[in-house]
Formats: C-alpha cells, structure tokens, sequence
C-alpha cells in the first residue's frame, strides 16, 4: 500500500501541475504587434499610404482607360478598354479606401480631442478618400462606416449625405488648422505629405472645398457652385510648390504605375485619341507624358486596334520607381477658378485662370513653363476649351473621368470593338459589399450615373 | 482515485473467493513460442468450466483445477489458443496467430488493444506496403491504401507536399489533417512557406514535415480514422490519428544487418496537349519575333505571349520545337538503408541511417535526405523498462518556382510558342532571354534563382515504465520534436522573379525554428472484476507546447551582379513571428470487457488551452464506445469465423491558434489590385495601422460530435469486411471571415459554420488462393464522404474560404449554406429561363455582372484495389487507385486556349462557330465567330469569358498507383554453405504512377494548386505535373 501512497502522491502532483495557470495566462500575450498604439503618429503615416494607393494605384489606372489617356493591350487592362469592369475588379481599391478611412477614424475618434493637428490632417484625409469612393460608386457608406467590431453591416449614406460630410469634415479641419498647437506632439516627417506643414494642409483644405464645390454644378445649378468654388480658391493652394504629391521611396514602396507596368509588362500603353491630341497640339508635355514607341516616334493604341508597340507611359508619371505622382495641385485649382469664372461670364478672368492653369502644368510636367503654348490653350476660355485643357494636365488623377461625366467634354468616341459600345458611367457595387452588407445599397449597372452626374 | 480504490476492493474480493474454492492448485508459466518472453495477461481456463485466471507481470499463473478435469485452456490476444495437460510447474508456449480476428493494434496513447475488442475503426497499414510505394515522403505512401482516406499530392517535384484528409474536410481555418504520432510522440507535420513563398499559389511547393521520417524505419501504421479513436489524444485528433510505429529490435543472436539499397528513375507522367504548328504572333499572319535584349540584359523588344502567328511552316528560318520534351528530363532516386538490431533478455535495439538523394525531372531540382534513428529498450527489472528513440534528419532541397508566378516554370513553359527553343535560355552574358520579356525562361529560371532549404529535425522520445501489477503500470512519457529550417530564394539581375519585377534581384533568407514539447503521465491496467468481466483503464495527463520563430529578411536591389548575400542590397525588410502556445489535458478510459463478447468503454479528457479566452479556455469532452461479439453469442455456422458489430459517440474540441482574440496594430499594408503594394516603412518612416482582420475577444474552440456504426466480419477465414457509416458535426468552426470592407476591416476571426461530414467506408479483402506455393489475396477499399455546410452563424455570409485564390479573375472556394465547403464560385453566362445562354451582337455569350456556384470540388466516392501474388519467392503486387466524380477549375486549358498554344485552338483556324443560345431578342444566335474568339474569349479566358466554362465537370480517374515484382531468393544463397549466415534476401522491381485514365484535359486531376497547407481543393492553374517512376529496389538480411 505504500507504493499506492506513493503514486497517487505522484499523481495529484501531476494534476496540480497541470491545472498550472500562468502558461496558460500568459502564452498568448502577442509579442508581434501592439494592441493599443500611444500617439497619432504611425497611424498617420499608415493612413497617408493608403491615401498614395487610393490616389495613384489601380483606380486613376483605370479610369485613364476609360478616359482614354491610355489602353489596355491586353489581359485585364484589355477587359476594361472593353469595359468589362466585374463586381470583383475594384473590390480591393474600395477595400483600401476603407482600410485608410478606419485608421484616419482612429485617429480622429482617439487622438483628435488632445492632437488637433492630426485631427484636422486626418479629416483632410477622409475628406479626399470619402471623394473617391463617393465620385466612383455612388452611394457610400460613412456615417455608420469604420466602426469595426461594432458594425459589420454599415448603412450606406447617400452621396448626397456623402458630399456634405466631406465638406463638415473640411470646415472642421480648417478650425483645427487654425487652433494654437496645446501639445508637442505636432505632424512632422510622420506627415509625408506636408511634413506637418498646417499652412499648406489648410490651403489644401479649401482647394478640396473647391473641387467638390463644382463637382455639384449640375446639382446646385451653376452659379451657386460656380460662387462656391470662387470662395474657396481664394484660400487655396497658390503655387506648384503647395501640390500634394505621393512620393515613392524607389526602394520597397515603388511608384505604382511603374510598378505595375513592370509587373504586368505589356498590359497597358498610352492612348491614341490623348497621343493624338497632344501631338496635333504639339504639346510639350508629349515627350513626359509617353516614351517612345517601337518605332522611335509616338503614337497611342487604339482600343479597336491595340498595338502594344504603341508609345509606353512615360518619365512624368512612370519614370522610375521613385517618381512623384501628384494628388491634389495647384493647376486643378486655376482650372477650377477658370470654370467657375466662366459659368459666371467672367471670360476674361476665366481665360486667365485658365493661363495660370496650364502654365502651372507645363511646370509640373516639364518643369518650366511655356508662356506662348499656354497664352495659345487658353486662348478659348468655353466649359468645352477648360474641361480639355484640364483633361490634359490632369492625367493620371481622376478628375478628367468625373468632369467627363460632368461635362461631356472632351467627347470621347466608345470602344466599338466592346459589346456595350458606351463607356460607364460608374463602378458597381463591389462583390464583397453585396454579399456581405446586408444594409448596401446594390447598384449592378455601370450605367446607371450618380447623383451628382443626374 | 476514489474509483481505483473501489476496483481495488471488487479486485480483492474476488481473489479472496478464488482462494476459498475447493481444488487443487497448481501453478505455471506462460512464455511466447516466438520469442520465450513471458505472455502477460494470457487468459488460463479449466477446459469446460467458466473459471479461470490470468497470468501475471512474469506470464506465471496460479490456478485451481477440479479431480475429474486436466485440461487447461490458455489464450491470449494475437496468440493461438493452446489445449494443454495441467501439471504443476509447466510451461506453456504460445504461438503467433496471424490471423486477423486476433490482430493487436497499436491505439490512442501508443497502448496495443486487441483489435475485436475495439469500437471504431482502425485501419492497418504495413511498413513493407509503404515502402512498395517508393514515396519518400510517408504521406503520401498512404494514398489509395485505405477507405475514407484522401492524400493529394501537390505535384511530381522532389519534396513537394502531401496532403491527407480523413473522413472529409472538418475545419477551415484549423488544419482538416490528421495527427501524426511517431511511437507515442505527436510530431509536427506542417508546411512552412518559408522565404519567397509567402502565399499558397506562388513561390515554390514545399515539403510537408513528415517527409523528414524514413518509410524504411517503419514497421506499421494504424490509421484511427474517428473521433472516438481519438478522443484520448485530444483536440486535433478529431481529424484522425495515423500512428506510425517503427521498426524495434528483438531477442536474437548477435547483431541482425539489413541492407536495402534501390535505384530508381522518372519521367513526366501527363502533359496538356500542345500544338507545334503555329508561330509566335498575334493577328494570324505577322510572325512576332522573340523578345530582344540589349548588352544590359534588359529587353528593347517584348516579343509576344501568344501563339496566334502564321504557320511555322511558312516563316522562313523558323522551327517547331517540342518545349515540353527538350525542357524536362529523367530523374534519379538513390536510397540507401541499413539497420542494425539486435536485443537479450534484458533489452532491445535497433539503429538505422537512410539516405535518399533524388534530382526531379525539372532540372536542378532535388531532395537530400539522410536520417539516423535510433530505437532502445532496457528492462533494469521484470517491473521496470525505460525506452528512448532518437531520429536526427537533415532534408535539404533545391526546389523550382511553381504556379501564378512569372518565374514559374509551367507558366512560361506551357505558354511558349512552339516557334521558340525553350533551350535558348540565356543571353553571351547569362542574362534571362526568353520569347516574352516578362517571363524568365523555365529554364534560366531553375538554374539562376533557385529556392534551396535544409532542415535539421531532432525527434527524441523517452519513457518509463513501472509495471507494479497487472491492473496497475504506469508510463512517464517525454518526447521532443525540433527543428531548423534555413531557407534561401535567389532572384537573379534580369529576372522577374523579384517582387517589383524590374530585374533588379532580389534575395529572401529566412531561418524557421519549431519546437513541440510533450509530457504524459499514463497509469493502466487490467483489473478481472469476475472470471467474466474484465476492466482496462487508463488515466493520465499531458502537457503539450508548440512554439516557433520565424526570422525574414529580404534584400532589393543588388549591388554586385548575382551576388546573393545581403549585405549586396540597397535595400531591406526585415521582419520576425514568434508563436507559442500550450495545451494542458486531463484524461482517462475505462473499458469494460464482458465474456469476451461485449466491451464497453468510456473516455473523458478535459484541455486548457492558452490560446482562448479564460472563460472558454477549458473544455471537456466524453465518448462512449460499443462492440459485440455476435459470433460469439449467436450460434452462427462455423464458417463464421468473426462477426462483429459496433458503435460509438464522440465529442472532441479543437483550439484555436495564437493570438487570435485581440485585435492589433500591424504593418499597414495596401495592395494594388494588379501592381505592387505599398507598406511601411515608408521612406524610412514607420507606420501602423488597425489590423485588417478583426478578433473575437470571445473565442471559443470548434466543437465536433461524431457518431460512427460498424460491422466487422471474417468468412471462411479467408473474407474480410470491415464497414463504418459516420456522421460528424463540426459546430462554431473558426473561420476569417470575410466582413463588409466598409467596416474599415475586411476580415473577422472568429467562430462561424457549422459543417457536416456522412460517409462510408468498406474495406474487403480476399484470399482467393492460400496454398502452400501459391497465394492471391485481393483487398478492395472504397469510400464515400459528403460534406455540407448546415449553419452559418451570426449572420456572417461567408463568401470566400480564406484567400488561396489569386486574382479577382479565378474563382474562389466558397463556404455557403446548404453546399460542401470549398464550392467554386465565380462568374458566369447570363442564360434564359429555358436554360439557354444569350449570346450579345458580337456573338459570344453576355456574361452576367455577380457570382454565382460554378462547381464543386468534392469527389462523389474514391476506391483503391490491391492484388497481392505469391509463388514461393516470387510475389508480385499491384494498386489501382479510383475516384469518381468533382469538378476542377482548369485554369491552365483557359489560359492556353486563350494564348492559342492549346492543340484544339489549332485544329483549325479557318473554322467559325456559332455559340448555342439566343440572342437578346429570343432568337436562336447565327452569329459565327473566328476560332481566335472562340478560344480567346469562350473557350479562353480572355476578354469577355467567365469561370463557368474552365470548369470541368465530374472528373474520375483511375491510377495504377503502384506494380512491384518481388523475388525473394533467400533459400537459394542461404543453401550455399558458406552463404548460410544470411536470413534475407530479396530483389523487387517496382513503379509507382505508371498510367492514368481520365476524362481531366489538364495535367493531372490529383495535383492540386494551392499546396497542402491549404483546404483549397480542385484548382489548377500552372501546376506543375507528377511523375511515373521506376525502381529496382535489393534488400539483404544478415
């Protein structure tokens, strides 16, 4: 019986030990990664980058498809020169926007009390990100978006509700900008936009004002977006060196059209009608906008006759990994100014706002200006002259899609070789949204135009 | 304790009574004829009398027998029952009986159950049929062996992984595959994509860890396939247990040396069919010569992916070339094994070292292998045994780039036009030259930026053992299992291989530690209630630690030409993952055993897992198991030798991983959806952000319920049967579930569907012919499972299973309600309410904007079939290996039909066809369309095309799995005088895959895509194709 004394010792030892709780209390602490972040910082900076991938990935890529700037030859970019644009095709570009719209929420429902640095940048940012996902699908969610844990099925705003949302959220960080900094912690090389720059973050403020100001013309009628946007030119960006620019750093984080020309080579050359254009125009901004094709000369492809011979993108916008992309610039605010100039009957004024426009363009593209190419452009200061004119000089951003949708201008010809034969007028619903939110607002038809665009 | 110490009087009692009985008593001891070791347990029995009594620790017994009767009955499990005279003092031998009825198998715990005593089921593998298979990799030596089993390979490159699945698809997120058991120690059996091959799709097909063990070591397997098999060794078990024991030594006169040695070859087994007909070119007529490259090695012209050219005929100075052929080339398998064993009355040994060297049909591939096992067994006193193995492997690889990659061989193989000589693979500088300038050559590819890995693995186990008495011996279990793997993927200056593909090289190091620890504390016994009822019971505990770290670092931007050290980059990402979590578990069994007929056994094990939440943290989960005997109740004819019926009911848990219940910051990472990503460090500055996959702070684990029935008999002595039904349950399935992206996160870990596995199994061997000379036995396996998802939770709408899908263009494997997990969802033709398609004004067929199922995955029941001959020394054996029915998703024959390299695109390309449907207006379509539309965009997946047509329906495929041709010529050197010391010989000539039958038009049905470390099943896309080999395999015992 000792022996049995013994082992059952042995035994109840053993189960004590195995009902030993600090393993089991401690093993899954996450020595990975944090579970609370301390300051706004690295939130910010993370957002940026979503914000770089939202304003010149895949969806600008797209949309100078349909705009013609560029082709598709072949694969994808080719489905969407036909426009093929499937429910699954944007899913990750509306996936991004959200994923930074989160973190910019973070920051503003965590930090924005205390850093109304960050808060002001922060709503800037959602303001421009909310503008993407609002101009390209409508309806959207925001109020009931980011809220993570908490609701998984966000209601979807109007873009109605959309639009004056993004405008409380400028007027807010206007207020912000303008607050004496209370804390140390302020926007420094954390901000790799502005560098915490708040004077040039307040100008951008009122330029985005600006821009979704007449992207209502049609709805609140002309001149009261026209009066709009003159109000808040006034405040905004006032020079090439105010533009918000994506840097790349070449190394891991490579521009995006570079990137993905090296990695799906031979996908997407440069456009016929917009080659055309620029060199019937003699355009100096040709030889930055496209390289040289096979030939050694320039030339688009056509979406009914894709020739992936045709003229590559070029050092402007694709040169190497580490080329700039510019977002948000100061042209788009002359071109801005110059329309609602017109829309006013200040043709004079108009023609030159248009001047500064494309100078500034001419700058940003070549990098120094051609007074006599841009008094000739400007010369005609109709809707029709200004929305071509800015057509130009805004390529690679979205602006000339939704002023297309806007205006009509330029008049674009549809792929004839697509079974549609019209070009969308906006994406679907994503796929993840319509299988996953029951409270979405389903839009299935590319055809179907947004509010703003009735 | 409270229960022991209850038996342990009903015990005493009952001996008490045997002593008060009025008899003469004699004694004696039962030893084994085989071995002389002492028969412990063996049941002796006065001849026609229900009394009786059971040996001890020493197989001595004590028994009282009547005047008028001397017969004694002795039996014992595995042991041919022997009639023998009583006399005091006598010994009694027992022989070996191999026949089945009596089969001891190894169960939960490494603990030898009597396999008619057991309620579930449990398959049988021998050592020798895994070996036949010439696998190097034991996983996949099980395939087609036995019924409810699937193993899958990834493909026919050395090293590449296997995939089992037991009874269908349990889980989603956790792993669906068995535990593997080496002697009683869990062993890990995962796969690491480890540098450069961080998805499932690209990157290169790594080994499952597995492959580490040496199938020569190995003496059998026991595959116990239902939950209540497993109950004992806890949660991951629900998958099934595959037990592999290996070889020991035994008592015997000096030391046994056996030899194997085999040499072995292979080649390509199947290929697409490929058409030599038609040039590089795009619109029909103009030739598109090859990409050309400048002195810096980068392209000035890109030359063209498609094969839509003139006739190659008609090009001037132009030739057809079999890519195919000149690309792939033999393989070479050596493998040599030597063992030594040997063993006393107080011990046992055997030692072995393997060693495998194989090269791959793709060149510069292969798998090195050399394994050191070491298994011992001392018995200091009759009572006391301490055993200890060790197994040290080295497993190193050189693996090639595979599937959604345009490094990947097939890729930019099966794509080129037979106008190029795939063996122009390089330019006067070494640089990548191919007919595409976006893909590396296949072969620049596999000799300039090759994967290569090594894995040093450490398995050791020990345990003592304390035999007090029969009805009470206890095991103190300790093993460890560790290893180290250092991997490295070169991408050499001008592939594209490197993450930005602009040929800038790129190098990724990664160094993978992985450490399993368990403890078990074990007490058993047998305790005889009555003369009739007898108790085996085990009780115990175990702890059980997984931990790991992974170290990565990548290097961009080589400075030095093909230098690939990091310290020759300009730019880095570092990052490292540690892991680890515990289990701890109690647990014990009570089986009770009737008049030999009825067995009835309980189990319960309660689990603390560190990976869930305190409040859900602990678990505890019974089963009950049945089995009678009825051919020992019912007065059967004779020819029925065994009739078995069974049943049982089992509840399992399974534990999430680490770090799955809070949610936190990670490296904030955007994808472009057809570019490159960004992600911090961003210019030197770091970021965080919101993780994309939120946690349930309120985890629980998976539940399973499983319920199995089963008849066992045996005919004549020469049928077979063992049938199972099953049905098992898997509730609150831990799943990332896809969540509306405009909550700000895309995922949600956390627990959602519920999923149900039916099935049945068969297995039936004959032996048709059992003569002296001749024997032929057959055995026939066959199985069925179907798998349904029966509750989604939450209202979750789970869309995709996890992300092995590749692009927004190929479907994806979905979890739906009502529909096996895993269905193909993607898009589709709009069609009208008669069924037909609508064809659009440019004649192809208008594609509808959604998804929806386009296909299911799942097999509608698989088979294999095994004829074994014996003429004296000559044996010859062969597998057919059978499935039926699933659909796969050929993304291959869609990308090829699109490129025009396919033979069928080729056939005719003046031909037009008119698409069956109607048009929008109702009418039947008349459009026609050029071949090129047709394959470009119905047959292809070019613009315009969906899913729904790369789906191929109900594919079966019947394999000769394995043929060996055996001659033992053991008598014939062993009569020769001086050769007489040896005790084996055998010479086989075996091959493994020699054909396929299928109606698949890809590559090969079996292989599948996403490796096996994922659930996702039945996808191809640039897989690379298995092999058929050859081996001459010659084995000495001395």
């Amino acid at each position: 019986m000792k022996k049995i004394k013994y082992i059952t010792i042995l035994a109840i030892s053993f189960l004590a030990l195995t009902s030993c709780q600090s393993e089991l209390d401690s093993y899954n602490d996450n020595s990975n990664s944090p579970s609370q972040i301390t300051y706004p910082t690295t939130l910010l900076t993370g957002a940026e980058v979503g914000t770089i991938m939202n304003a010149t990935g895949n969806l600008p890529r797209t949309f100078t498809l349909l705009t013609q700037h560029t082709n598709g030859n072949s694969f994808q970019s080719l489905d969407f020169t036909n426009y093929v644009l499937t429910e699954t095709d944007n899913e990750t570009d509306w996936s991004n926007i959200y994923q930074a719209g989160l973190n910019l929420n973070e920051i503003i429902t965590k930090f924005g009390s205390t850093y109304s640095y960050y808060d002001g940048v922060a709503r800037v940012l959602m303001a421009l990100n909310m503008g993407y996902a609002t101009d390209l699908w409508g309806d959207v969610p925001f109020s009931d978006a980011f809220k993570g844990l908490s609701n998984f099925t966000p209601k979807y705003d109007t873009q109605q509700e959309v639009y004056t949302k993004i405008q409380l959220y400028l007027d807010s960080a206007i207020i912000d900008f303008a607050k004496p900094s209370n804390t140390t912690i302020v926007p420094g090389a954390d901000d790799i936009f502005y560098q915490g720059d708040v004077d040039k973050w307040t100008k951008l403020a009122y330029g985005l004002k600006a821009r979704y100001a007449m992207r209502l013309s049609q709805r609140d009628g002309s001149t009261v977006a026209a009066t709009k946007v003159l109000q808040y030119v006034a405040n905004a960006l006032s020079s090439s060196s105010d533009n918000l620019v994506a840097t790349f750093d070449g190394g891991n984080n490579q521009n995006l059209w570079y990137g993905f020309d090296n990695q799906r080579g031979g996908y997407m050359s440069m456009g016929k009608y917009f080659i055309d254009m620029l060199k019937t125009d003699i355009d100096p901004r040709l030889s930055y906008f496209a390289s040289k094709d096979a030939d050694g000369g320039y030339s688009g492809s056509a979406p009914e006759d894709a020739n992936s011979d045709a003229s590559p993108f070029g050092s402007y916008f694709a040169g190497s990994g580490s080329t700039s992309n510019i977002i948000f610039s100061f042209s788009e605010v002359k071109f801005l100014e110059a329309e609602a100039k017109a829309r006013l009957g200040s043709t004079a004024d108009a023609q030159i706002a248009l001047q500064a426009a494309i100078s500034a363009s001419l700058i940003d593209v070549t990098g120094s200006d051609d007074a006599t190419f841009a008094a000739t452009y400007s010369a005609d200061a109709s809707i029709k002259n200004i929305i071509t004119q800015k057509y130009i000089s805004l390529f690679t951003t979205l602006e000339p899609y939704n002023d297309w949708r806007r205006t009509g201008y330029p008049v674009l010809t549809p792929n004839q070789n697509s079974q549609s034969k019209k070009i969308p007028v906006r994406l679907i619903t994503p796929r993840s949204e319509r299988t996953l939110n029951a409270n979405a607002t389903v839009v299935s038809s590319m055809y179907t135009p947004v509010w703003w665009n009735n | 304790m409270r229960k022991l110490t209850f038996l342990l009087a009903c015990l005493l009692l009952v001996s008490v009574g045997l002593v008060n009985a009025q008899s003469k008593s004699i004694s004696g001891k039962v030893v084994s004829a085989d071995d002389g070791q002492p028969v412990i347990g063996a049941t002796v029995k006065v001849k026609g009398a229900s009394m009786g009594t059971i040996t001890n620790a020493d197989g001595v017994f004590k028994i009282s027998v009547p005047e008028s009767q001397k017969a004694l009955v002795v039996s014992y499990v595995g042991m041919m029952n022997a009639e023998v005279v009583a006399q005091n003092g006598m010994t009694v031998k027992l022989q070996l009986d191999s026949k089945m009825i009596d089969e001891v198998v190894v169960t939960a715990l490494g603990i030898k159950r009597d396999k008619k005593a057991l309620g579930y089921s449990v398959s049988k593998v021998e050592g020798g049929d895994l070996q036949k298979s010439n696998e190097p990799n034991i996983i996949e030596g099980l395939a087609g062996k036995v019924a409810g089993v699937q193993v899958t390979s990834t493909s026919g490159t050395p090293g590449a992984s296997s995939r089992i699945i037991i009874r269908g698809q349990k889980s989603i997120n956790l792993s669906s595959q068995p535990l593997i058991v080496l002697d009683g120690q869990i062993i890990d059996n995962s796969i690491n994509n480890n540098a450069g091959s961080g998805t499932n799709v690209g990157g290169v097909d790594d080994s499952n860890r597995a492959i580490d063990l040496n199938p020569e070591d190995i003496e059998n397997v026991s595959l116990l396939k239902g939950a209540a098999a497993a109950a004992l060794y806890g949660e991951n078990a629900r998958n099934g247990v595959i037990i592999y024991t290996s070889k020991k030594g035994s008592k015997r006169k000096g030391v046994g040396v056996d030899f194997t040695a085999s040499t072995g070859f292979e080649v390509l087994s199947n290929m697409v069919d490929l058409q030599h007909t038609y040039a590089a070119g795009t619109n029909g007529t103009t030739y598109v010569a090859p990409a050309q490259y400048g002195s810096d090695g980068f392209a000035t012209s890109n030359g063209t992916n498609q094969s839509w050219g003139p006739l190659i005929s008609s090009v001037p100075g132009l030739k057809s070339y079999d890519n195919v052929k000149n690309f792939y080339k033999t393989g070479k398998t050596q493998n040599y094994n030597v063992a030594f064993s040997g063993g006393n009355d107080k011990g046992t040994f055997r030692a072995s070292l393997g060693h495998l060297n194989q090269t791959g049909i793709v060149p510069n591939t292969s798998l090195k292998k050399t394994t050191f096992n070491l298994n011992s067994e001392y018995n200091f006193t009759d009572k006391l045994s301490v055993g200890a193995d060790v197994l040290f492997t080295n497993t190193s690889g050189v693996r090639a780039q595979k599937g959604s990659n345009v490094s990947g061989i097939m890729l930019s193989l099966l794509r080129m036009p037979a106008s190029y000589d795939v063996r122009d693979y390089q330019t006067s500088q070494g640089y990548n030259k191919n007919y595409y300038a976006y893909y590396d050559n296949p072969l620049y590819t596999v000799y300039n930026n090759p994967y290569k890995d090594e894995t040093n693995r450490m398995i050791l186990n020990g345990h003592i053992n304390y035999k007090y008495s029969k009805w009470l011996n206890a095991m103190l279990r300790a093993g460890a299992d560790t290893y180290t793997t250092h991997a490295q993927q070169n991408y050499s200056y001008t592939s594209n291989g490197n993450s930005t593909s602009d040929g800038s090289g790129q190098v990724y190091v990664d160094t993978y530690n992985k450490s399993l620890y368990n403890v078990d504390l074990i007490f058993n016994g047998l305790v005889s209630l009555t003369d009739d009822i007898n108790l085996n019971y085990n009780a115990g505990g175990s702890i059980n630690s997984t931990s790991s770290n992974d170290l990565y670092s990548i290097g961009s931007t080589m400075l030095e030409i093909n230098k690939f050290n990091l310290s020759n980059f300009s730019t880095f990402t570092a990052q490292n993952y540690d892991s680890k979590q515990i289990k701890e578990g109690i647990y014990g069994s009570l089986e009770f055993g009737f008049y030999d007929q009825f067995y009835l056994t309980m189990t319960g094990r309660n689990d603390w897992s560190s990976t869930l939440p305190k409040n859900n943290r602990s678990y505890f989960y019974p089963s009950i198991l049945g089995s009678w005997l009825f051919s020992k109740t019912l007065n059967l004819p004779s020819w029925v030798s065994l009739g078995k019926l069974r049943g049982s009911y089992a509840s399992t848990y399974a534990a999430p991983g680490p770090y799955n219940t809070i949610t936190t910051y990670t490296t904030p990472y955007y994808y472009d959806t057809f570019g490159p990503q960004l992600y911090s460090p961003y210019g030197g500055v770091g970021a965080y952000g919101y993780s994309t996959t939120l946690k349930n702070p309120d985890l629980k684990p998976e539940h399973n319920k499983e319920y199995e029935l089963g008849l066992e008999l045996e005919l004549f002595n020469r049928l077979h049967l063992n049938t199972s039904a099953y049905k098992s349950t898997n509730y609150d399935l831990l799943v990332t579930a896809p969540i509306a992206p405009s909550s700000g996160s895309s995922y949600y870990y956390t627990n959602g569907p519920t999923v149900e596995n039916k099935g049945l199994e068969i297995e039936l061997g004959y032996d048709i012919l059992k003569g002296k000379d001749l024997e032929w036995n057959v055995s026939i396996n066959w199985s069925l499972n179907r798998n349904k998802v029966i509750a989604l939770q939450d209202n979750l709408n789970y869309s995709a299973e996890g992300s092995d899908y590749f692009s927004g263009s190929s479907p994806i494997p979905a979890v739906v309600l009502g529909q096996p997990l895993g269905v193909f969802y993607g898009s589709y033709y709009k069609r009208n309410s008669a069924g037909q398609l609508i064809i659009g004004s440019d004649g192809l067929p208008v594609m509808a904007t959604d998804s929806k199922i386009i296909g299911d995955p799942t097999p509608k029941w698989s088979g294999g079939f095994r004829n074994n001959f014996k003429y004296k020394g000559v044996s010859l054996s062969f597998l057919f290996d059978i499935r039926k029915g699933g659909d796969i998703w050929d993304g291959t024959l869609a990308r090829l039909n699109r490129l025009g390299v396919t033979q069928a695109s080729a056939n005719n390309r003046a031909a037009t066809y008119v698409i069956p449907g109607v048009l929008e207006d109702g009418t039947a379509n008349t459009i026609a369309i050029s071949n090129k539309a047709y394959y470009v965009s119905y047959l292809g997946d070019g613009s315009g095309s969906v899913n729904e047509t790369s789906v191929e329906k109900d594919i079966n495929w019947i394999r000769l799995r394995d043929v060996s041709l055996g001659y033992n010529f053991t008598k014939l050197i062993s009569n020769a005088h001086s050769l007489s010391f040896v005790r084996n010989a055998e010479l086989t000539l075996s091959a493994r895959n020699l054909f396929i039958i299928t109606n698949y038009k890809g590559i090969d049905p079996e292989n599948s895509f996403a490796g096996s470390s994922s659930n996702t099943i039945g996808f191809d896309y640039f897989n690379s194709p298995s092999t058929k080999s050859y081996y001459l395999t010659l084995k000495f015992g001395f």
